[in-house]
């Protein structure tokens, strides 16, 4: 066992025999998931006697924010989503344990229950026959409006979230100008032009859902050709349904949810139309992709900021690609 | 003479490959090598254009924030005219001096936007500004 591998363990061993539930447990392959981008995930099974006496085996993942992470968001948030989405038909993953402050994990954490299945960011255009490909692209739209048919309000969810109205585009947009202002190291009037035809061109909101905020096969969990799991509610607020489809549908993550030549994006909206039954205003939707850029952009500057200060391995920097697709979203439009 | 610069990037990215081709590596460490290469390779694809595009970018900027500067207001017109007019502290073959002076002409440009009021001539300021920004990121080899 590593020495960061022993310092976790015993944190998690201390901090779980304080929790219900937890004490008399012993932890079990406790090891490092990768390096996720925003949080740091730590995967074991627990392992205790159930009232028989017979061994139980729960497998859990601990997400605890890392040092430098693309986002800064609430371990608490996204606790006390799960949680109240527990009852939902989502499938969400079941949430067990809290650290909000750090104080016994050494940083804010979560403790979850791993659900079943396997993620592949490039499913969709994966090995798969292209039929089964654009079956699951569908699956994936589908599941995109069930996130946003969830009655959030009976789920308790407006206790935990801000409800934004009608002006949900402008209160995104002024929050993730406060992360770039906050992060930011130098002048990026790229960002700054974004910002101007965004803020002169946002349209009210038609209604108010819960939003994922990072919708995409990398967030979802498969056994076989079924989803077991929506995973990384970490940025998920209310506001625009057209947020999250702004986001599936913005140029840069074609190749995550598009299939040339078999499910474009027409086809995606589309769909999400017929099953939710709610007309999608192209212009209000054209918004939302150019935001979903320039919200990508604001992570990569917050990502820099983190590797300059040594927080953070990933050589992150606002990309060619993504400065590029930015302005060519705006360039030609009125202002 | 030798090694040159570029000698010596080559020199640093093929030892880090001998490293990486260690098969026993753990994954943690060849995520980090692989984060090395691409900090060096991306310093040996732009290290001898960056003194050359900031020189050049500098004057097509500067010429651009006069033109627009002005819209925005006295004050921001007369900051910029000065600092145009000042140019890079020391030689202009001080790299760092005049990445500098770059930066400080691109902080200029985000006032100019931020305080571009609504008129047919600032929308028109801003379409040439997205122009310029736009074939910027084309060349920026930084």
């Amino acid at each position: 066992m590593t020495e960061d591998n022993a310092s976790t363990a015993e944190r998690l061993r201390t901090f779980l025999a304080g929790q219900e539930g937890g004490a008399g447990t012993t932890i079990v392959d406790l090891h490092r998931a990768g390096h996720g981008r925003s949080r740091e995930n730590w995967v074991f099974d627990l392992v205790g006697p159930d009232g028989d006496g017979d061994p139980q085996r729960e497998p859990l993942i601990l997400r605890s924010d890392p040092e430098g992470g693309l986002v800064d968001t609430s371990r608490a948030v996204e606790f006390a989503v799960l949680r109240a989405l527990e009852p939902s038909p989502l499938p969400t993953p079941h949430v067990r344990w809290l650290d909000a402050t750090g104080d016994q994990l050494g940083s804010p954490s979560l403790v979850m229950r791993r659900e079943p299945g396997t993620c592949d960011y490039r499913v969709v255009n994966g090995d798969r026959p292209v039929a089964a490909r654009r079956a699951l692209a569908e699956s994936f739209c589908d599941l995109l409006a069930r996130v946003h048919s969830v009655d959030w309000r009976g789920l308790g969810l407006g206790d935990v979230l801000d409800d934004p109205g009608a002006n949900a585009g402008l209160a995104e947009l002024q929050h993730w100008e406060q992360v770039l202002r906050h992060d930011q190291l130098e002048a990026y009037p790229e960002l700054d032009l974004a910002i101007d035809w965004l803020r002169r061109s946002a349209r009210p909101s038609r209604r108010t859902v819960l939003v994922h905020a990072d919708f995409k096969p990398g967030n979802i969990l498969l056994e076989g050709e079924t989803i077991s799991a929506l995973l990384d509610w970490e940025l998920a607020h209310l506001g625009d349904p057209l947020e999250d489809l702004g986001w599936v549908t913005q140029p840069l993550r074609a190749g995550e949810h598009l299939i040339e030549g078999a499910w474009n994006r027409d086809d995606l909206v589309a769909r999400y139309v017929a099953t939710t039954g709610c007309e999608v205003d192209e212009r209000a939707l054209q918004w939302w992709v150019v935001f979903s850029t320039f919200k990508t952009a604001v992570m990569q500057v917050s990502g820099l900021r983190a590797f300059v200060e040594g927080r953070s391995d990933e050589p992150y920097r606002p990309t060619r690609r993504v400065l590029s697709t930015l302005l060519a979203a705006i360039d030609g439009r009125s202002w | 003479m030798h090694p040159t610069i570029e000698e010596q990037l080559h020199g640093a990215l093929r030892l880090l490959d001998a490293v990486a081709a260690e098969s026993d590596l753990p994954t943690a460490t060849q995520e980090l090598l692989t984060n090395v290469r691409r900090l060096l390779g991306k310093v040996d694809r732009s290290w001898a254009a960056q003194l050359p595009f900031h020189t050049a970018d500098n004057a097509t900027l500067g010429e651009l924030l006069k033109r627009t500067g002005s819209l925005v207001g006295p004050g921001l017109a007369a900051e910029v005219n000065a600092v145009v007019r000042s140019g890079p502290v020391g030689s202009p073959l001080d790299a760092p001096a005049v990445a500098t002076h770059n930066a400080g002409l691109r902080t200029l440009l985000s006032r100019v936007i931020t305080g571009l009021p609504r008129s047919p001539e600032a929308d028109a300021a801003r379409t040439e500004i997205c122009g310029y920004l736009r074939h910027r990121v084309d060349v920026d080899p930084t």
